[in-house]
């Protein structure tokens, strides 16, 4: 059993051909074995020359036979089963099915002023409450706030990790850093769970020790895996894509020879967030449609890998409003995205680049989600599609098709309705406030939230959780003097 | 016996099963069962049909489906009704088509199917239908409310032209002329001497329930 997302049905887009996907690989194994890559991890070096790479202890660069990069690949499943909660959200990841995710911002947004704030902690369960409604964001990523008000920042990912459990029945991921996947790994021990641990590079070229090391602790603990790259194009890769793709995957490939070394078949997604740098103010460009092309040609790739693949750019825009932009850079990158074999992509919650996101956001993301869903879905060529002699039955007018039992039954899997969209009339929109989208999204969110709260975990799970909290609150009181 | 003719013509409708709506209409005329009464069970599944519209949880094929059925059985059910000469209850009597030269029927259909759900007899003229025409269906069926249906901006002028046609008959006081449809607006309904508008089904059948003074 498995959420079904969305099956990809149509042919992905293929902007490589053969010959170029060739030379993108050779150009991977070239990096990995002439310039290799900086692990800055002590176990890591030792493990990875025991198992046949040229180290260089002193620079913390290792170098990559081309053999074992190949062997590693071929250990790396093409498809996995991950757990939720409950087991209607399980993930079947790889292959031609796609799943949503959302985002994730540093703050929440007052939707009034567009002026960032930290959200309380009653705000933060909203937000889960809404994502966790949500008919096409498949799993919880990372977050979504970077914390709350009264925390410590670095509890911020534990404290939201058990607001995960106790609020929603989907899957989730969960960010690596400063440890912090010490106490997340007790706490999805603790209740049963099991969640995609996240860790990234830092490009170019490298892996910092506490990533490898929590790559090391969630492939013992037998969590999957999402490693997710993250170079800008013309800042810490390449100015073009092809050449920043190769520097993405220079990085996937060296997690991915220690993740397959370490357990063989070990489940894991290659999370590609490759941004073009604005070279007016060194941000990254968030919603450029350079990061669509750069996913598509990191998902070919990949695809011919066969390994699993996540996409984060499309969740995260340069708009900073909910608004014409922040919807046009999102559909455009999700579709990009979805068209060229993605398996999972951040799309829903992010308003502004990291810095804020809200829940009305992800109910708008929402739809755009089901739409991109529906076209990938692609058609159905049947007798009862091509509907021959429905048309005959029918004929000219005063014929039509809407009484008929094949409309009733194929109009809705045909169509996509989106949720909070405007579709009246003109007339009917004059009469009835002249709503907007943004309007319905809110009214949306009011409709979830006036849901009575429901809580999935027992007693004593919570109290589990609350103990291994105090131990992580009290590590990091420790830790910060 | 009459409560499974009333629950089979009522299930036929919610299930858009048009050849069990007219057996049970058939079977309810074959065994002298009141007429007005299975009427009033396929009026109650239809205004439950309306009722999910108008909330959304169904759609307009639902909607569609469910008064075709309707009608397959309202058919035989009104003949009997003739031919007794029973007096039908009702909100009132509408004469609804689509005007000359517009062939448009579903908005038409759609609006037809909530007036009957809300208890009105509506005599349905069809599409394409000549100001003459309307006129005589007014006479004929004694009807309170005209409704006439244009989704064109080109045909929109013939609702003026039955208008025209009701008062140069002597017959504009006799009924209320609402008007509706794509290419209409308030302004063009005040502006032909319509009694009233609206751009929603739903909205009509309150415009019809106003007028009837409900």
């Amino acid at each position: 059993m498995s959420r079904k997302g969305f099956r990809r049905n149509v042919k992905p887009l293929e902007l490589l051909t053969e010959d170029n996907i060739q030379d993108m690989h050779q150009a991977v194994l070239t990096v990995l074995w002439d310039t290799g890559v900086c692990i800055e991890n002590d176990w890591a070096l030792t493990f990875l020359k025991e198992n046949g790479c040229r180290v260089d202890e002193g620079n913390m660069r290792v170098q990559f036979p081309a053999e074992l990069v190949e062997e590693c690949i071929h250990q790396a499943p093409s498809s996995y089963q991950v757990q939720a909660p409950n087991p209607v959200n399980n993930l079947l990841v790889g292959g031609e099915t796609l799943y949503y995710s959302h985002s994730s911002g540093m703050e929440t947004v007052d939707l009034n002023s567009f002026e960032p704030r930290q959200p309380t902690r009653s705000e933060y369960i909203d937000c889960v409450r809404v994502l966790d409604a949500l008919p096409y964001l498949d799993h919880l990523g990372c977050y979504p706030y970077f914390g709350y008000e009264g925390i410590l920042s670095t509890m911020a990912i534990p404290e939201g990790v058990a607001i995960h459990m106790k609020y929603s029945t989907k899957h989730q991921f969960g960010c690596c850093s400063n440890d912090c996947e010490i106490f997340t790994i007790q706490l999805a021990q603790a209740v049963g769970h099991e969640f995609t641990g996240t860790i990234g590079s830092s490009p170019p070229l490298t892996w910092g020790s506490e990533a490898v090391t929590a790559a090391k602790r969630l492939v013992e603990a037998g969590l999957p895996l999402s490693t997710v790259d993250g170079c800008m194009m013309g800042g810490t890769g390449p100015a073009t894509i092809p050449g920043s793709v190769v520097v993405s995957s220079v990085e996937q490939m060296a997690m991915v020879v220690i993740v397959q070394l370490l357990r063989p078949g070990h489940r894991m997604m290659v999370g590609h967030f490759s941004l073009p740098l604005n070279m007016n103010t060194g941000s990254p460009a968030f919603g450029q449609i350079g990061a669509s092309l750069n996913n598509l040609i990191f998902n070919q790739l990949w695809r011919h890998y066969q390994i699993p693949i996540g996409n984060g750019s499309p969740g995260y825009v340069s708009a900073k409003m909910i608004d014409y932009q922040a919807g046009y850079e999102k559909g455009i990158a999700g579709l990009a995205s979805a068209l060229s074999g993605v398996n999972s992509m951040l799309l829903h919650f992010g308003i502004s680049s990291e810095l804020t996101a809200h829940p009305v956001q992800a109910v708008l993301d929402d739809d755009i989600a089901g739409l991109i869903g529906r076209f990938v879905e692609g058609e159905i060529i049947s007798t009862e599609t091509i509907a021959t002699e429905l048309i005959k039955e029918v004929g000219p007018i005063p014929g039509h098709y809407l009484g008929k039992a094949h409309t009733r039954q194929w109009w809705q899997k045909e169509q996509f309705v989106p949720q909070a969209a405007d579709r009246l009339t003109y007339p009917e929109w004059l009469q009835k406030d002249k709503k907007q989208a943004l309007d319905y999204a809110q009214e949306r969110v009011e409709a979830i939230l006036s849901e009575p709260e429901q809580t999935y975990l027992n007693p004593e799970q919570e109290v589990a959780l609350e103990r291994i909290l105090q131990d992580a609150r009290t590590y990091y009181q420790k830790r910060e003097g | 016996m009459s409560a499974e003719i009333l629950n089979n013509l009522h299930q036929a409708v919610i299930e858009y099963d048009a050849e069990a709506a007219a057996a049970w209409a058939q079977k309810a005329v074959d065994d002298q069962f009141d007429p007005i009464e299975a009427l009033d069970a396929l009026t109650e599944a239809i205004r439950h049909i309306g009722d999910l519209f108008g909330q959304g949880e169904l759609w307009l094929p639902d909607l569609i489906a469910a008064a075709e059925t309707m009608s397959a059985a309202t058919t035989i059910l009104e003949e009997e009704i003739r031919r007794t000469g029973i007096k039908q209850k009702s909100l009132g009597i509408v004469v609804i088509g689509t005007v000359a030269g517009d062939i448009h029927d579903i908005g038409k259909q759609m609006v037809g199917t909530l007036l009957k759900a809300a208890g009105f007899e509506v005599h349905d003229l069809g599409i394409n239908i000549q100001a003459d025409d309307f006129v005589e269906a007014i006479i004929k069926y004694d009807a309170q409310i005209l409704a006439l249906s244009a989704l064109l901006t080109t045909t929109a002028p013939q609702q003026r032209k039955v208008i025209e046609l009701l008062i140069e008959k002597g017959i504009r006081d006799k009924v209320k002329v609402m008007v509706g449809g794509g290419g209409i607006n308030a302004n063009f309904a005040d502006s032909i001497g319509a009694d009233g508008y609206d751009p929603t089904s739903p909205g009509a059948v309150n415009l019809a329930r106003r007028f009837m003074g409900q």
